[in-house]
Order: structure tokens, then sequence, then C-alpha cells
């Protein structure tokens, strides 16, 4: 039987429908061939869009590109391996490979070459950056300029990485051994989950910085988290997945006309994605830890209080405050953590003591991130019904701001 | 009506395109075909493959393509209906194979075999 789609995003799913196609044709020839050929299949994998390109602009897409673009890129490929291969070694494994002429496309046959393959990117020996590009470029078909534009990198910075990291990727000898072991995947969820992570919250941040940036990097990572989803059963899974829900639920109000980025205090509720938040609680109740809960599940359940109540003013700060604590507890070496939980106890219980922890966590603050502490201090003193020092403070945030969204957001706070 | 043949000729290095942009250029060129057929434009289009021969003079000198990985090439055909070659030229500037830096030829298919 076929599930329901309760989620509702299917539909925005759609419009990247080649990226998806592209990332399940790369596994599975990457399964088929090895992940020695990486670059090869990558290449003929475009090759078969462009072909596809030519054809479908006069007669539309066919009932089911995927079958079209996985035969088509198969053949790319094999006409491109047998040119390059001199060596009679080369030639047998090619013509083993060509007797199976058709390719199969079976669903879980292609789950789990993306799994695989997907595992093999995350865990690569290189920076969380370039782990993100490379599973972005392989795994969802963001081509270099994209990708570029969507991480605010240069794009030769990005198309020189790129080029090195599939280098990596190709010398990858765990590849082989992977495959006789049908648990490996387990014991890298871990690591898979933080790229994925990493890899939303570029998505979710750029929408401060640049409005011009979709959130397409969001989609991806909730698609992927999705397909893990399906294969390996683990509660920190649906604890990121509620997690994702409920951050993109609030996507619709996260702007105003102008594109500036509004504060949960200033978002129109009603405009949160009702369908999001359904399957952010439908995953959340899946989330449930049976020993000590992880930070994720506690972000989870944080964004859950937030996605229920009916006004900012009606928020449980208390229980979130207490969450917060419990989350710094466990991400000691955090301090954005920390300042999320005195951000909440400004809401239920502020009194001028407040500052001074507030004013404690300086030190141990990143440079590019210490205007926050003054724009939460001056919330403070708004609340306590300071105006001076509030203006005084939100001025200091303004001096020591980079980002021209928070940069606006302040001045728009100190006219008001 | 008249008969126009526009030839799009393009410099097929589709490897800046991402698969984004590729999807994006498929179906604007869906939308601008249907558009073509509802307002009786359209009489026929076909894309080319890449592949191909010149067979050129007296000798019948034989030159194989591909031609797709030449600098421009003509990727595919239409035969558009219009009453002028203004009208013909005002349709064919509504192709989105312009936007990724096509370059179009109009031009009007003389009827041929009728009694006058």
């Amino acid at each position: 039987m076929k599930k329901a789609d309760p989620i509702g995003e299917s539909n925005k799913q759609v419009d990247h429908l080649f990226r998806e196609v592209s990332g399940k044709v790369v596994a599975v020839l990457t399964q088929k061939f090895g992940v020695h050929h990486i670059e090869l299949i990558m290449d003929a994998v475009q090759d078969a869009f462009e072909a596809g390109l030519i054809r479908w602009r006069y007669e539309g897409l066919p009932r089911v590109p995927e079958a079209w673009l996985m035969t088509v890129a198969h053949r790319k490929l094999l006409n491109q391996l047998r040119k390059e291969s001199h060596r009679p070694d080369m030639m047998a494994e090619v013509e083993t490979k060509m007797d199976e002429a058709a390719i199969e496309i079976d669903g879980s046959y292609i789950k789990d070459s993306q799994l695989r393959l997907l595992l093999a990117c995350v865990n690569l020996p290189l920076s969380r950056r370039d782990r993100i590009i490379t599973t972005l470029h392989i795994l969802c078909g963001f081509s270099p300029a994209e990708l570029a534009r969507a991480m605010g990198l240069h794009f030769e910075a990005v198309r020189k990485s790129l080029y090195r990291n599939k280098l990596k990727l190709a010398q990858d000898t765990t590849w082989i051994q992977k495959e006789a072991d049908v648990n490996f995947a387990v014991n890298q969820i871990p690591t898979l989950l933080e790229i994925l992570y990493a890899l939303f919250n570029e998505g979710y941040k750029s929408q401060q910085g640049d409005k011009s940036v979709d959130i397409s990097l969001c989609y991806e990572a909730l698609r992927l988290l999705k397909l893990v989803n399906e294969l390996v059963s683990d509660t920190e899974i649906q604890a990121l997945l509620a997690l994702f829900y409920f951050h993109l639920s609030r996507f619709p109000a996260r702007m105003d006309a102008e594109g500036d980025w509004l504060t949960l205090e200033e978002q129109d509720r009603n405009l949160w994605d009702e369908h999001l938040k359904g399957a952010g609680f439908h995953h959340l109740a899946l989330a449930k830890p049976t020993d000590t809960p992880t930070t994720w599940y506690l972000e989870a359940v944080i964004a859950s209080l937030h996605a229920a109540a009916p006004s900012f003013d009606l928020t449980p700060w208390k229980m979130i405050e207490q969450l917060y604590t419990k989350w710094h507890e466990a991400e000691a070496e955090n301090p954005m953590v920390r300042l999320q939980a005195l951000t909440a106890a400004i809401f239920h219980r502020a009194d001028l003591q407040l500052v001074n922890e507030l004013e404690a966590l300086r030190s141990t603050i990143e440079d590019s991130q210490k205007y926050m502490i003054d724009a939460t201090i001056a919330g403070l003193y708004e609340k306590l019904g300071y105006t001076e020092k509030r203006n005084q403070f939100l001025s200091q945030a303004i001096d020591q701001c980079y980002q021209n969204a928070d940069i606006r957001w302040l001045k728009k706070k100190m006219k008001q | 009506m008249k008969e126009f043949l526009m030839l799009i000729r393009e410099n097929a290095d589709y490897g800046q395109m991402s698969v984004d942009d590729m999807q994006a250029d498929i179906q604007k060129h869906m939308e601008w075909v249907e558009e073509l057929i509802a307002k009786g434009h359209f009489k026929r289009g076909n894309p080319l493959e890449g592949a191909g021969a010149t067979i050129s003079g007296n000798e019948r000198l034989v030159k194989d393509g591909p031609f797709i990985e030449s600098k421009e090439c003509i990727s595919g055909y239409y035969f558009l209906l219009a009453s002028s070659l203004e009208e013909a030229v005002e349709i064919a500037k509504g192709c989105p194979a312009l936007e990724i830096g096509a370059n179009l030829e109009v031009r009007e298919v003389i009827p041929t075999g009728e009694e006058g």
C-alpha cells in the first residue's frame, strides 16, 4: 500500500525533480561500476541530461524521465569505459557489465545505492564544508555555480575543491568492504546526521543573509534524511526530521515583504505551515529517546513548543529555558546555546541580574557573534523599561555586526 | 498563413548548466510550444542529433560530425506559421533558447508544386 503523504511537501519537491534523479542515477551507476569511476559517472550523467534537454524541449518530459536518463547514462558510461579500456582486464570488466544490458531500476536498489554513496561522501576525510559541497554535488546534482551561490563561496574555489574531493572519493578503499557488511550504515549514522544538520543550517542561515537564496538546501537535507529514515530505524533520525519540519513550517513567515527577516515575536503565526508542523509532531513522537535525550531531541522539543504556542507571549519560556540549559549541559563548549537559554529567561524572569549573566558570556563567544550579546541585553532592557540603556546596547550591537540583514533588523528596532 | 523555418543555432556547451537549469529550460520550452500551438503558430519542430556529416563539392568530400562539439551547431528546427516575416520574427523572439545564448534564423518557406 502506498503511504499517504501527510507532509504535502512533495509538490515542492517536484520543482527539483532533475536534482533528485541526478543523484539517483549517479548512485546506481556508482553501485554498479564502483566509486573509482565517479568522475566518468558524473560526466555520463551530465551527458544524459544534455541529451534529454535537447529532446524534451520539443516533445516534453517522458512519463518516467528517471528510467530514460538511467538507460542513456548507463549506455554513455559503457561507451566511455570501452574507449578507455586499453587494458585487457578492464575490457573484461566492461564486457561483464555489458551483459546485463539494461540497467535494473528497482526502488530498493536505488535507495541502497544512494545511502551507500551518501555515507561515502559524508565520511570523506575532508572539512565539514567540503563534505557538504561534495554531497550536494554528487547526490543532489548541484553544479559548481549553484553551490557557489548557495554557500556564498567563490566559483573557482568550489570547482577546485570538487575536483579534489572527487579524487579522494575515487580512492575510497573502504567502498568494497562496505558492500560486504550489511550493517555498515548504523555506526556511521551520527556523522551522516551531523552533515545533514549542517547542510540544513546552511540553507536556513542563508535566508537571513541573502534574500535571493532559496530554501533548496533545506529541502535537499530533508530529502536525504527521509531517504535514510526509510532504510535505518533510529530515534536520532526521527528527532532531526522533527526539527527540520518544525523549522520549515516557519519559513513562510520568516520574512517581511521587503525580504528582511522577522523574529519569532514578529512573525505572523497564521502563516506557519500546518502540514509541516504536523509532520514535525509526528516525527517527534517517534523520536522519544530510550536513555539520555540527545541535543537534537532537545532542539526538536524546543521547536515543538514554539510550534504549539498560540502566541509569543503564551510560549512556555520557563520550560524552554530549562531545555536550553539541559542542552548546554550536553554541549558545554557551545556558548550560543547558553545565550539561547538566557534569551528565554528574559521572557519569564526578566531582572537586572540577567545582564551580568549575559556579560559573563561575552568572553566565550566568537568576535563575529558578540553583537548578539549586546542585542540580547538591549532586549532585556527594553523588557524592563530602560529605554536609554536599550538604545545604548542596540547601537553597540550595530557597531559590531557585519551581517547586513542583522544590521537592518537592529536599525529597525532602534527606530521603534 | 505563411510557413517559416526557424533554425536554432547554439553553442552546445551545456556544461555550465546545472540539472536544475536544464529542467527550467525544458519547462520554458514546453510552455512556449504549448502557447504556439494554442495560437496556431506551430506546425512542427524537431531536435537534431549531434552526429552527422557534411558532403561538399564535386569531389563529394565527406566530413563526419559530431557537430555538437563545434562552436555553434544547429540543435533543432521549427516550422512556424505566421502572416508575415515580421510576425515570425516576433514569435521567434519568444523562444527560450535565446536565454541561454542561442542564435535563431527565420526564413520563409517558398511553397512549390502548387498550381498558381
